[in-house]
């Protein structure tokens, strides 16, 4: 029953920091894990972290070229449009580094994909919502703690007042 | 301080059937005649009574009153037009707020109700003042989409979850723990101060509580909430 928890002060989670909450969500590591096996749990947790990271840079700068293209009708875009395109390719390249690891027999049941994919297409959505959000609660585009004022933002804008009054 | 712990009121208006967690369905081509209270739709698989359907001259307020057959529902108004077009039905709208740091009341499963969000002194009938407050946080929290309740592992469990991003941007805010309520209108209201609307219905049930096992504090930055995996040990509302 327990929410997980991410916190970035002063801007966006950055692309690095995504990627780990995925990792810790595929690679469950017990508090009390020692020996070889955590080790082992660490080095695959690297290798997701290294595969994620890539793509939420792509998700970051699809949302924000579409931001400079379509300004605040970017909103009312799909947002899977962006992260479905990914979902897959990601997905396989993780299962392609946990076939490579020493924990590979632990993920051939077919729910063992199926909760990697959901955890990456969750981690995707929550990183295109969250481009949006600051973009459209508070004018702001940008990576991580580098958020710059965006010129295409409107508080006006239809599209802006619907996304904030959707929350 | 807050214990995590699904709110005990709710275990029994589950039995009330005063809880529906069902995601909203929608469905193109419903027909209806105007005047009348039918709807032929393409399947009623998932729709349940209680649900409110809305739709180009379906009535405004209008809830599934009866499952007539595997193509016809009975709703409670009458249709204010000819119904042809795309009907939503829609379960219980549900929200999520944040408590603050050191709360002067102990959130856990007796909570009943979230009363006045912000506002009057916390009791088990009203978070009151014990809402988290700042920069980038509204009071009340935020609108939960449902995913669905799912029979899950292990097999003689269900869960529910919410499937859209909990998140809070530009946040300045301190919190411990979250409080999952019900904003719709399923029960009516007894007299030991559970809210009510107008019309006499108790309306901002708890559905539960999550602890954060400590405060979380953000800093003009980004406060996300991640749902555990929907299923029989970690998910966030469930019966085992």
């Amino acid at each position: 029953m327990q929410f997980g928890v991410l916190i970035t002060n002063h801007g966006k989670h950055s692309d690095e920091k995504l990627a780990i909450a995925v990792a810790t969500d595929i690679v469950q590591i017990g508090a009390d894990a020692s020996g070889q096996q955590a080790i082992d749990g660490r080095k695959l947790e690297n290798r997701i972290i290294g595969i994620m990271e890539g793509y939420f840079t792509r998700v970051a700068q699809a949302e924000h070229d579409g931001i400079a293209a379509n300004g605040t009708a970017h909103l009312s875009s799909d947002p899977a449009a962006v992260y479905d395109a990914l979902l897959d390719d990601a997905v396989a390249n993780i299962m392609a580094a946990i076939a490579e690891s020493p924990f590979a027999s632990w993920f051939t049941a077919d729910h063992a994909e199926a909760y990697v994919r959901k955890s990456v297409g969750k981690w995707l959505s929550n990183s295109s919502h969250m481009h949006r959000d600051w973009f459209a609660r508070h004018g702001k585009v940008g990576n991580g703690t580098d958020l710059k004022v965006s010129d295409r933002h409107d508080s006006d804008c239809e599209h802006v007042k619907r996304w904030i009054a959707a929350a | 301080m807050a214990t995590t712990a699904v709110a005990t009121t709710q275990k029994s208006e589950l039995f009330q059937a005063t809880h529906n967690y069902s995601t909203t369905i929608s469905l193109a081509s419903t027909t209806g005649t105007s005047g009348q209270f039918t709807l032929t739709v393409s399947s009623v698989a998932g729709i349940c009574v209680g649900m409110a359907a809305s739709g180009t001259n379906v009535a405004a307020g209008a809830i599934v009153a009866s499952i007539d057959s595997q193509t016809q529902v009975t709703v409670s108004k009458a249709h204010t037009g000819t119904v042809s077009t795309t009907v939503t039905f829609t379960a219980d709208s549900f929200k999520l707020l944040l408590i603050k740091s050191g709360p002067t009341r102990t959130f856990d499963g007796t909570q009943t109700n979230v009363g006045t969000p912000g506002t009057g002194s916390p009791t088990a009938t009203n978070v009151g003042t014990d809402e988290a407050s700042g920069t980038g946080y509204t009071s009340g929290g935020l609108a939960l989409t449902n995913s669905g309740p799912v029979s899950t592992n292990p097999t003689t469990s269900a869960a529910v979850s919410f499937s859209n991003t909990i998140q809070w941007t530009g946040a300045t805010v301190s919190t411990t723990a979250a409080v999952i309520y019900n904003t719709s209108v399923k029960q009516g209201a007894s007299a030991n101060g559970i809210t009510a609307n107008a019309s006499g219905s108790a309306i901002n049930r708890v559905a539960s509580v999550h602890d954060f096992g400590g405060t979380q504090s953000v800093t003009a930055g980004t406060l996300t909430l991640t749902a555990p995996t929907q299923d029989g040990t970690t998910g966030l509302i469930r019966i085992n």
